[in-house]
């Protein structure tokens, strides 16, 4: 479904330039969830934005479906490829009932029997039909992300990108949120692409996941090896073991050198 | 038993707002040793306001109520804003969430550690005590680290600018609000090291307000657990996996685990009975 070559995305010019995605290539498979796990900074969001259309200043080769991508997408792209962003509280626009917001894929596409599609999706995201005439200030977070999973799903796309679904939410509605995408996900066979900072939610949501560091892809797993801590790297280590919660045995000479390695 | 350093009875806190009284935090009383004590709960479960309350840091339009509220010899309760300021910093510190907002951005961070050194040093002498605090946090290059401005330092180093400018006055009781969320994971488990090493060392009381119960289940030594403005549960940390209220079992259920594979994860079902 997605195949990434040599994706190299850089930001301002001359001696304030940085490259924020350094060479980075990966494929997903149809029908696969494959997670991008990394820190803040280490360009996993911009790989996401280049793949959805929003940053067309990278590159290397993208192919999505088969099709090779420009920086400028047609159309059609958006019916292929849909995002939800991290945080549901700024995603949607304001002054727009739900109704609103699910109306404007449709329109932008010219598609027909919009009532039914709009009840359609929002019984698959499990808000009823009493939520089509609401503004966002009247939903929960939970409710809102809903929301946004319906417009990415109102034009029946292929391949989600999902970028920190559910890190603005609270665990309780975070167990929630997932649930439904794995629901989604088995009945309609959706290809996703997950970044997160959570290993452990890139771990239940994922067949498989790269784990990213400063623009590059540090190393490439599955889900299995990752349990079985088949990793090759010490970063993918450091952030297994900081998912496991603190731990005592630390003192504070290591953290010294291991502050001072990061250069933080 | 030793006194603990601060008791806490019946603590209600208010808000009014234009439509109704939102009671954010119900009758609640705990205690807090030398030791590291949890507070956790999700949004809106009262954690903040109830570490607010503590330092009378309440905003305007909520009102706080306590049977008993003793720090040390002091009543809280009872205490007027002139006695909150010598308390604020100086006795009872508080490490909020994220560096970016809560550091002066004009400021140089060494200036701003400084500040909350006692009244009459020399400037050499603030200089070098900034420096040592610095150190004490790990900050390898204090010198150098003295002169930065806050948009300068990444997350990591921010949050321990913060903590040293804490411990500078030598206070009791650390109230520590989220300190870790806005930082990365793997410097997150670092700055908790050094608060660990430092609270311990120096014999202090820390109230750890987090939402996250991995976190708190394995840092903290007591944990206090709130849903809708009460404790619901309260318990060493080392026992949180054996919980009772099912509130607290499922949180812990909906929290998906690396090596446990479950196609859905469990989902909390709220039972009105808790926020009764």
């Amino acid at each position: 479904m997605i195949e990434v070559q040599n994706l190299t995305v850089r930001f301002g010019i001359g001696k304030a330039a940085m490259t924020a995605v350094d060479n980075v290539s990966f494929t997903v498979k149809t029908g696969e969830a494959f997670g991008l796990v990394g820190e803040s900074g280490c360009g996993k969001t911009t790989i996401l934005r280049a793949l959805a259309g929003l940053n067309s200043n990278w590159e290397g080769t993208i192919r999505i479906d088969g099709k090779q991508l420009t920086p400028k997408r047609e159309r059609a792209f958006y019916k292929l490829a849909q995002i939800v962003f991290q945080d549901p509280y700024g995603s949607l626009h304001p002054r727009f009932t739900v109704n609103g917001t699910l109306m404007e894929p449709i329109k932008i596409h010219g598609l027909d029997r919009a009532d039914e599609r709009i009840d359609r999706v929002l019984k698959q995201v499990g808000l009823g039909p009493a939520f089509r005439f609401r503004y966002p200030h009247q939903l929960s977070g939970g409710q809102r992300q809903r929301v946004a999973i319906a417009r990415a799903l109102i034009l029946e796309p292929k391949l989600m990108l999902l970028d920190e679904p559910t890190s603005a939410l609270d665990v309780s509605v975070q167990a929630e949120i997932l649930n439904l995408l794995t629901d989604i996900r088995d009945s309609t066979g959706l290809t996703f692409l997950l970044v997160s900072h959570d290993l452990s939610v890139v771990s239940h949501m994922c067949d498989r996941l790269a784990v990213m560091n400063h623009g590059k892809i540090y190393e490439e797993l599955t889900v299995g090896d990752l349990v079985e801590r088949r990793y090759r790297e010490a970063y993918t280590r450091q952030l297994f073991e900081a998912s496991l919660g603190y731990d005592k045995r630390l003192t504070s000479a290591q953290v010294a050198k291991a502050l001072d390695e990061a250069g933080a | 038993m030793t006194q603990p350093l601060l008791e806490v009875e019946d603590l209600n806190v208010t808000f009014k707002t234009p439509h109704r009284l939102v009671r954010a935090v119900r009758d609640i009383s705990f205690t807090v040793g030398k030791e590291k004590v949890g507070i956790v709960g999700e949004s809106g479960s009262g954690k903040s306001a109830t570490g607010r309350a503590i330092l009378k840091l309440t905003p305007g339009n909520g009102t706080v109520s306590a049977k008993k509220m003793r720090f040390e010899e002091l009543d809280l309760a009872g205490a007027t804003e002139t006695d909150m300021l010598k308390v604020r910093g100086s006795r009872i510190g508080m490490i909020l969430q994220d560096p970016k907002f809560s550091l002066d951005p004009v400021m140089r961070v060494g200036d701003q550690v400084a500040e909350a050194l006692p009244p009459g040093l020399s400037r050499s002498e603030a200089r070098e005590r900034v420096l040592a605090m610095l150190e004490a946090v790990k900050i390898r290059n204090p010198e150098r680290v003295y002169n930065l401005y806050p948009h300068e330092c990444s997350g990591g180093m921010g949050q321990r600018v913060m903590i040293a400018m804490m411990l500078v006055p030598e206070p009791k009781l650390l109230i520590a609000d989220e300190p870790t969320s806005a930082l990365d994971v793997t410097v997150r488990m670092q700055v908790l090291a050094i608060l660990d090493d430092l609270v311990s060392r120096r014999g202090l009381g820390l109230m750890f307000i987090s939402h996250d119960l991995n976190l708190v289940a394995t840092f903290c030594d007591r944990v206090l657990i709130m849903y809708a403005g009460r404790i619901v549960e309260e318990c060493k940390a080392s026992e949180l996996r054996d919980a009772k209220h099912p509130y607290t079992q499922g949180l812990l259920a909906s929290l998906p685990r690396i090596g446990e594979r479950r196609k859905h994860l469990s989902t909390l079902v709220r039972d009105p009975a808790w926020a009764l």
